[in-house]
């Protein structure tokens, strides 16, 4: 197969955020053999910086549609929460005004916590201890 | 029909490494996987990516030992750079009454032949600035780290590939052929496939696949993990952290952005390969995460995502 010409040399940068080259998205493409941005995302870490893929996607799309073809370039790109960058304490203050999550947590950090066995934390709505949930060694 | 001595159904980061393992000693093996590199790999795509031997059952840390001298070769041996980073992991413990349970388990690993040790007060200080002073104690083990899962799990089954294993993307596994007791291959959407042995590495799907081909496997459930990153930060982390009962891992990647694991629950439907976020467990999360490492308050969280796993009955 013959490289089409492109636009962008190979050592351009084409995500800003995390300093991917153009060239590093080309070799996801040519020759680990992703077929979308998802994937090409997920190897190389372009569009996974704070401006959340904005910028540099529609090119990672453009070098899928010369490498790959038209359907490679079509797969849409999997958004993932949240739709803009949000501070870890601004999130956390949120915790008093969102609904408990269900069910556990299956910590496998708490491993080890007694015994070998294996801890459970369950989140508890009336915790008293806020922000901790409760441990329960099982 | 294709036929292979081998077959491994699934090439999340189990499935690929042993289907390398076993072309590399010259197998003819055949791997097959339900979607397209790499986000062929529901659990390994998705994980927090930590290297770990402490705080296993028993039985796993002599595996979880003889693993990281792999581990320390894997990058030149498989031909990609995996991000594999061994700095050590802490699992914290603010609360004095776990400090007794806390020695237990790391006198146990000792005897189970880790290097690990409880670090306390300045000595934790000067190991980890970066941590709340709420921390009293820590069980430090230098050999445990963290690696890129996708790049991991990519370099494995490309790896399989240059030792002529053949990989079938886009493959559903949909049940087993059966001669009698005996599983002589797979029936999938590419096709009938044969095999004198067959090897079920599919995570979460696992015990789905085996029980259409009507074998019981004692699967106890699926967990559905969420995960965080930050905005790239300045270096400031080595290690990777845990804080016990808190529900929280916390390691710095090459990148920069903080990764954020440690088991806050999600929601998701297995059996059509859906997640969905818990803003309230997102919330809680974050809020822990600051309460470990009060500098990242004004850090962003830039993505989250869900990871599925699922649990056999011994865990």
């Amino acid at each position: 197969m013959t490289k089409p010409d492109r636009e962008q040399p190979e050592d351009l940068v084409l995500c800003r955020c995390e300093g991917v080259m153009a060239g590093t998205v080309e070799d996801a493409v040519a020759r680990l053999g992703c077929r979308s941005v998802n994937e090409v995302k997920k190897i190389t870490r372009a569009g996974m910086g704070p401006c959340l893929g904005t910028v540099c996607l529609h090119l990672v799309q453009r070098a899928l549609a010369d490498l790959a073809g038209p359907e490679a370039a079509a797969v849409p790109h999997r958004v993932r929460p949240p739709v803009r960058a949000v501070p870890l304490a601004r999130l956390g203050a949120l915790a008093e005004h969102l609904a408990e999550p269900a069910g556990t947590v299956n910590a496998d950090v708490v491993w080890g916590v007694s015994a070998g066995a294996r801890g459970t934390v369950t989140l508890d709505a009336t915790n008293e201890d806020e922000g901790t949930p409760r441990r329960e060694v099982g | 029909m294709r036929s292979a001595d081998v077959l491994v159904v699934g090439a999340g980061v189990i499935g690929a490494s042993i289907a390398y393992n076993l072309a590399r000693d010259g197998a003819d093996v055949l791997l097959a996987d339900r979607a397209q590199p790499p986000a062929g790999s529901t659990a390994s795509g998705s994980s927090a990516g930590g290297v770990r031997q402490q705080g296993r059952v028993a039985p796993e840390i002599p595996l979880a030992i003889e693993s990281i001298a792999m581990w320390a070769g894997l990058a030149d041996e498989l031909g990609m750079d995996i991000h594999y980073h061994c700095h050590g992991m802490t699992f914290c413990v603010d609360d004095p009454r776990l400090l007794p349970a806390l020695h237990a388990r790391v006198a146990r690993e000792r005897a189970a032949g880790l290097e690990i040790r409880v670090v306390e007060a300045d000595a934790l200080r000067r190991m980890l600035p970066c941590v709340s002073p709420r921390i009293v104690a820590g069980s430090y083990c230098p050999t445990d780290g963290h690696a890129d899962p996708m790049r991991t799990t990519r370099a494995f089954s490309l790896a399989a590939e240059r030792h002529r294993a053949r990989v079938l993307w886009d493959c559903d596994v949909r049940g087993f052929r059966r001669d009698g007791d005996r599983i002589t291959g797979a029936e999938a959407s590419a096709g009938p496939l044969a095999c004198r042995t067959l090897v079920l590495t599919a995570g979460a799907a696992t015990h789905r696949i085996a029980a259409r081909g009507s074998v019981a496997l004692p699967m106890l459930r699926e967990g559905f993990l969420q995960m965080m990153v930050t905005a790239p930060c300045p270096p400031m982390l080595r290690q990777v952290l845990a804080w016990v009962g808190h529900g929280i891992s916390l390691k710095q990647a090459p990148s920069g952005g903080f990764v954020i694991g440690g088991g806050w629950p999600g929601r998701g439907d297995v059996d059509r390969y859906e997640t969905h976020l818990i803003p309230g467990a997102m919330a809680k999360s974050a809020g822990t995460t600051v309460n470990l490492v009060p500098a990242l308050a004004g850090v962003p969280v830039v993505r989250a995502w869900i990871g599925i796993e699922s649990y056999a009955r011994d865990e």
